[in-house]
C-alpha cells in the first residue's frame, strides 16, 4: 500500500511539483522587483531550448555552447519584454496594462518561434540518455533526477542572491518602495532589468530541463504557464518559498486527481483548491497582504 | 519549293542561308515550346484565384496537428497550381488559426463563410472546433472536407456539405480492436488517453467496437495535458491484466506514455494514433521504445512496402510537394499533411468533373457516386454517405522505422490488413 502511494503519487508528484515550482519561481522573481507578472514568461522558458536547438541543428555547435546560446536567448527575450512591455508600467502596478502588454509580447514571441522549424514539435537532443535509476519498485528517469537537481540548485541560488547579497536586498527594496529606492539613488528601471535577467536564468534552466519531456515547440512554455502561475499565486506572489510550496501542492494535486480520481477533474480540483485558499488567504500561503493606505 | 535559278548566285546562297536560319529558328521555337509544354503541362492559369479557407490550430495545445495539416495545404496548393490549378484558375489558400479554441474556430469559419470568393473551408479536424464551425459553413452550402472523427458530421441530413477524407472514431476503433486482437493476440484491451473530447469519444468508440466484436469492455485511464509521467495510470491497466493497449494522444502526451511504459518495463501490444508518425517522437524516446508499438491507421499509399515496394506516383507527388514546403530534414508528422493534401486533390477532381467551381455543383458531383481519385485512395460518396473511404485503405507502420518526407512510411509487419 505504502509502496503504491510512493510510486504512484509521491515520486511523480515530486517531479511535477519541481517543474511547476520552477515556473512559479520565475514569476516570483519578476514580481519581487516590479510587482508585475509577465505572461510572456512561458516564452522565456520556450526560447532557451528553441535557441539551443537552432544552434545544434543548423549550426552544429557543441552541446555546451548550445546551452549557453539558450541561456543567452532567454536573457535577450527577457530584456526585450522588460523594455517594451514591463518597464513602462513598473511605477503603475495597479493599472494592470502590463497584463495585456506581456500577453501581446507572448503572442509575438510564440509566432516568431514558428520560423526556425515551421512550428513543428522537435525532440530536444541536448539531454541525458534515456534511462532509469531503479531501486526496487521505485524508478526515476535520469531526466527526473535532473529536474529535481535543477529545482534544488535554483532554490539555493536564489536564497543566496536574495539573502546574502547586496544586490538581492536592493531587488527586494525596489519592489517594496520604488520611490524610496529612487530617492536613495537606486534606479528601479535598472533593477527591473536585473530581475528580468535573473528570471531569464531560472526560465532557461526550466526550459532546458523540461524540454525532453514536452518536445520543443513554440507552445512549450504556454502549456506550463497557467498551472505555473496558479502555483505562484497558491504559494503567494513574490515569495520564492511560496512558489516552491505552491508548485508541490499543485503537482501533487494533479497527480492525486489523475491516480485516485479522473484526470477530467484535474483543473476543477486545482482551481477549486485555489479558490478555497483565496477565500481565507487571498494573498496565498506565503504572500504578504497589501498595506492599507490610511 | 524550288530555288529560283534566275536569282544571282550570291542571293541564292544568301537565300539558302536564310532558309537554314529560318528552319533553325523554327526548330528552336518548336523545341522550346515542347520543352515548356513538357516541363509545365498545364501551368497556364487565368482568371481570379479559387480561394479555399483552411482553419487549423497553429497555436495552443493541438498545434502539432494544425501545423502538419497546414503544411499539407501549402503542399497541395503547390501541387495543384503546378498542374494547371483548378479549372485553369490558380488556387489560393486562406489560412486562419483556431488557436485550439472552439470559439476562435467558429469566428474564423464565420469570417471565411462571409467571403464570397471562398468556395470551401477545410479543417480544423478537431471535433469540437468543427462542430462549432459547422453552422456558418453549412448555411452557405460551402464544401468542407474534414478529418475530424465525429461520425455525425458526415450525416448529410445534419450537415449538407461535410465530406470525410480520414476515418471516423468508429472506423478507427474497429481498426485498433481488430489489429490488437487478431494480429497481436491481445485478450484484454485497455485504453490510455489524454483527457478531452477526442479522448472520450475514442474510448466510447472503442467500447462499441469491442461490443460489436463480442469482447469484454476495455479498461480506460486518462491523463491531463502536460503530464510528464503517466506510469501510475498505466500500472492500473497492467495490474488489471491488460495485454493490448490503445494509446490516444499526440506529441508530448505520446512521449509521456511511451517513457512511462519504459519506466514500468511493461511491453504490451500497443497501437498509437497518427502522431506516432512524427520523427521527433523517435528522436525523443529512442527506437527501442517503439518496437512493440504500431501506429495508424495510415493510408496504405504512403506505406512503401504495401504498394509492391514502391510508392505510387501520386504519393511521390505528395512527398515532393511537401518537401518543397518543409525541407528534406522535416521531423514532423506527414500523415496529417496527407489527409489535408487529399482534400485539395479531391476538390480539384470534383470541380473539374463538375466543370464548375460552384460549391453546389461540386457537392452534386461528389454525391453522384462518381469515384474521385485522391492520393490516399479512390473516394466514393453518395447522397446519403459522405464517408469516402473504407478502413481497408489504411494500414499501420512501425514508428521505430522511418516515416519521413523522404521515404514515406514503412509498413509494420503483420499490420497491413487487420
Amino acid at each position: 500500500m505504502l509502496a503504491n502511494v510512493l510510486t504512484d503519487l509521491v515520486l511523480p508528484g515530486l517531479v511535477a511539483g519541481c517543474i511547476y515550482a520552477l515556473v512559479a519561481t520565475g514569476f516570483n522573481v519578476l514580481d519581487i522587483s516590479t510587482r508585475t507578472v509577465s505572461f510572456a514568461y512561458g516564452d522565456y522558458i520556450m526560447w532557451a531550448p528553441m535557441a539551443a536547438l537552432i544552434a545544434h541543428t543548423h549550426l552544429h555547435w557543441p552541446a555546451a555552447l548550445c546551452i549557453l546560446v539558450g541561456v543567452a536567448a532567454a536573457g535577450g527575450v527577457a530584456l526585450l519584454v522588460e523594455y517594451v512591455a514591463v518597464r513602462p508600467f513598473i511605477d503603475k502596478p495597479r493599472e494592470f496594462v502590463w497584463i495585456l502588454s506581456t500577453l501581446g509580447a507572448s503572442v509575438i514571441l510564440q509566432r516568431s518561434a514558428f520560423l526556425p522549424f515551421n512550428g513543428e514539435q522537435r525532440a530536444f537532443p541536448i539531454s541525458l540518455p534515456i534511462g532509469f535509476f531503479r531501486l526496487g519498485v521505485f524508478s526515476f528517469s535520469y531526466q527526473d533526477l535532473l529536474v529535481i537537481a535543477a529545482a534544488i540548485v535554483v532554490a539555493i541560488g536564489l536564497y543566496v542572491v536574495y539573502r546574502r547579497t547586496h544586490l538581492g536586498r536592493v531587488l527586494v527594496a525596489v519592489g517594496e518602495d520604488p520611490d524610496g529606492a529612487r530617492a536613495l539613488g537606486i534606479s528601479p528601471e535598472k533593477m527591473s532589468q536585473v530581475s528580468a535577467l535573473l528570471a531569464s536564468v531560472v526560465a532557461a534552466i526550466t526550459g532546458l530541463v523540461v524540454a525532453p519531456f514536452f518536445l520543443v515547440s513554440p507552445h512549450l512554455g504556454f502549456q506550463l504557464l497557467f498551472i505555473g502561475f496558479a502555483a505562484a499565486t497558491f504559494g503567494g506572489l513574490g515569495s520564492i518559498r511560496g512558489g516552491y510550496i505552491g508548485g508541490f501542492v499543485v503537482g501533487f494535486l494533479i497527480q492525486a486527481t489523475g491516480v485516485y480520481g479522473s484526470s477530467e477533474w484535474t483543473y476543477v480540483v486545482v482551481f477549486g483548491t485555489l479558490l478555497v485558499l483565496y477565500s481565507v488567504r487571498p494573498w496565498g500561503i506565503y504572500g504578504v497582504p497589501p498595506a492599507r493606505a490610511v | 519549293m524550288q530555288m529560283d535559278d534566275s536569282l544571282p548566285i550570291s542571293f541564292r546562297m544568301a537565300s539558302t542561308g536564310m532558309r537554314k536560319c529560318l528552319v533553325q529558328l523554327l526548330l528552336c521555337v518548336c523545341s522550346a515550346g515542347i520543352m515548356f509544354a513538357m516541363s509545365s503541362p498545364a501551368q497556364a492559369q487565368s482568371g481570379p484565384p479559387i480561394k479555399i479557407g483552411v482553419i487549423h490550430s497553429l497555436t495552443g495545445g493541438q498545434a502539432g496537428i494544425g501545423v502538419a495539416a497546414v503544411n499539407g495545404a501549402k503542399a497541395a496548393v503547390d501541387y495543384i497550381n503546378s498542374r494547371g490549378g483548378i479549372l485553369g484558375r490558380p488556387v489560393e489558400v486562406v489560412i486562419r488559426d483556431s488557436a485550439t479554441n472552439t470559439a476562435q474556430a467558429a469566428t474564423a469559419a464565420r469570417e471565411l463563410a462571409g467571403d464570397a470568393n471562398v468556395i470551401a473551408i477545410f479543417g480544423s479536424d478537431l471535433t469540437g472546433e468543427v462542430l462549432a464551425s459547422a453552422p456558418p459553413i453549412s448555411s452557405r452550402g460551402m464544401i468542407s472536407m474534414q478529418s475530424a472523427v465525429a461520425g455525425a458530421l458526415y450525416d448529410p441530413a445534419q450537415h449538407c456539405c461535410f465530406f470525410l477524407t480520414g476515418n471516423t472514431a468508429d472506423q478507427l476503433s474497429e481498426y485498433y480492436v481488430s489489429y490488437l486482437a487478431k494480429n497481436r493476440g491481445a485478450k484484454k484491451i485497455g485504453v490510455i488517453y489524454e483527457a478531452g473530447a477526442f479522448g472520450q469519444a475514442s474510448v466510447d468508440a472503442t467500447q462499441r467496437a469491442l461490443k460489436a466484436a463480442g469482447r469484454e469492455p476495455a479498461l480506460s485511464e486518462s491523463f491531463q495535458t502536460g503530464s510528464a509521467d503517466v506510469s501510475a495510470n498505466l500500472r492500473k491497466l497492467r495490474d488489471a491484466g491488460v495485454d493490448g493497449l490503445v494509446i490516444h494522444t499526440y506529441g508530448p502526451g505520446l512521449v509521456a506514455v511511451i517513457t512511462s511504459l519504459q519506466r514500468l518495463q511493461w511491453v504490451p501490444a500497443a497501437t498509437a494514433p497518427l502522431g506516432a508518425s512524427a520523427a521527433s517522437l523517435k528522436d525523443a524516446v529512442g527506437t527501442d521504445a517503439l518496437k512493440n508499438i504500431s501506429a495508424g491507421p495510415v493510408p496504405k499509399t504512403i506505406l512503401a512496402a504495401t504498394e509492391g515496394g514502391a510508392l505510387s506516383d501520386d504519393a511521390k507527388g505528395f512527398l515532393d510537394s511537401l518537401r518543397k514546403i518543409v525541407g528534406k530534414d522535416y521531423k514532423g508528422d506527414i500523415i496529417m499533411s496527407i489527409f489535408t493534401f487529399d482534400k485539395f486533390v479531391i476538390l480539384k477532381a470534383a470541380a473539374e468533373g463538375a466543370k464548375s467551381a460552384d460549391p453546389k455543383a461540386i457537392r452534386e458531383y461528389l454525391e453522384s457516386g462518381v469515384p474521385v481519385k485522391g492520393v490516399i485512395g479512390t473516394y466514393k460518396f453518395s447522397k446519403t454517405n459522405h464517408i469516402g473511404l473504407g478502413i481497408e485503405r489504411f494500414g499501420a507502420f512501425n514508428p521505430a522505422f522511418d516515416c519521413s518526407v523522404q521515404t514515406g512510411c514503412v509498413a509494420a509487419q503483420g499490420a497491413l490488413n487487420p
